[in-house]
């Protein structure tokens, strides 16, 4: 699999939980009440992958998924598209 | 909470693409959209794979330097994300490299053979991709180009017509648009399946399914080009053999 056609995309998880947000129908406003957290904070990980690891599992958790799939996942990605993983964004709580 | 869609499977679009390689450049989309005198609404609607024109996603295939063929190889090529009663599961829990998806049509995986872009208003076919071209003899360049726009409508028998319509359109409501199965030239299960496809298109993906694979129910006989038509018909409903293995419907 490669990206050379496109130029260099590195995904996130933030990519992934937007994917699944969208395809279950749901508003980020409904992910941050659902998960106990601010619509910020889901904005910000769905922008950036970036999030405490506490409100990541929760968020997660609101779009079907935990946070070690995600980020199985996400390595997946990234791991057939010769990325190296630069180490987690999220932040311990 | 509404309970999440428990449609087997997820994949990244066209819009998830574009916004990762948005984040990739440190690019906001209204940066963007102001860059390459875009509307940042047009660049939203994208990413969230709401329709736009073909024109918008022309200037934002050219902005971006991608072509919508290097684009769709790279979504066919994406792992897809494993998705159980709304469940993201892992296939499984090594940090291997999964394998892409096969095109092989010797073994058990599908074979995408051609996708076909329509309008699903006029029913124009606006754009014929053949993928396998060594499966799908009968479609040379000359059938091609008679199949574009409303050509394809004078080449397939009425009722198949009607029926490609109905799901066409089916799925351009939003609506859950069954794949047609069928047997090919070759004697081979093979499927057409919609989705929505950016532009207000609708894709339907023709494909081979795996050697052990056979449908439950009617099948259409995609049998070959003769005389002008494409010699489809209603074929009866097959039993499945009991040593072999059903479809994977829908």
């Amino acid at each position: 699999m490669t990206h050379a056609d496109l130029g260099l995309i590195h995904w996130h998880i933030g990519h992934v939980v937007r994917r699944l947000r969208a395809r279950a129908g749901f508003k980020q406003t409904e992910i941050a009440t659902s998960a106990g957290v601010a619509v910020s904070v889901v904005q910000r990980l769905e922008d950036t992958g970036e999030a405490r690891s506490a409100a990541a599992v929760a968020v997660a958790s609101s779009v079907g998924t935990t946070l070690a799939d995600l980020h199985f996942y996400v390595d997946q990605l990234n791991a057939a598209h010769g990325i190296e993983n630069e180490g987690r964004k999220v932040a311990n709580a | 909470m509404r309970e999440a869609d428990a449609r087997a499977v997820a994949k990244l679009e066209f819009g998830d693409l574009v916004n990762a390689r948005l984040s990739t450049l440190g690019l906001t989309v209204r940066q963007f959209a102001t860059i390459y005198n875009l509307t940042a609404t047009d660049v939203h609607r994208i990413i969230n794979g709401e329709p736009v024109t073909a024109l918008v996603v022309l200037h934002v295939l050219d902005a971006l330097g991608w072509s919508a063929e290097s684009a769709a190889a790279t979504l066919d090529r994406l792992p897809e994300i494993p998705v159980k009663g709304g469940q993201l599961i892992a296939a499984n829990t090594t940090t291997a490299q999964a394998s892409p998806p096969s095109n092989d049509d010797t073994d058990g995986d599908n074979a995408v053979l051609m996708r076909a872009y329509f309008h699903p208003r006029s029913m124009r076919l606006t754009r014929l991709d053949i993928v396998r071209p060594d499966l799908l003899p009968s479609l040379d360049d000359t059938s091609q180009r008679l199949l574009i726009g409303d050509g394809w409508k004078a080449r397939y028998t009425v009722d198949y017509v009607a029926m490609l319509t109905g799901r066409v359109q089916t799925c351009d409501r939003g609506g859950e648009a069954a794949p047609v199965h069928g047997i090919n030239g070759n004697g081979r299960d093979c499927r057409v399946v919609f989705s929505r496809y950016q532009g207000g298109l609708v894709l339907a993906t023709y494909e081979q399914l795996g050697a052990t694979v056979r449908s439950i129910g009617p099948r259409w006989r995609f049998a070959s080009f003769q005389h002008g038509k494409f010699a489809v018909a209603k074929c009866d409903t097959l039993e499945v053999p009991t040593r072999e293995r059903p479809a994977k419907l829908g």
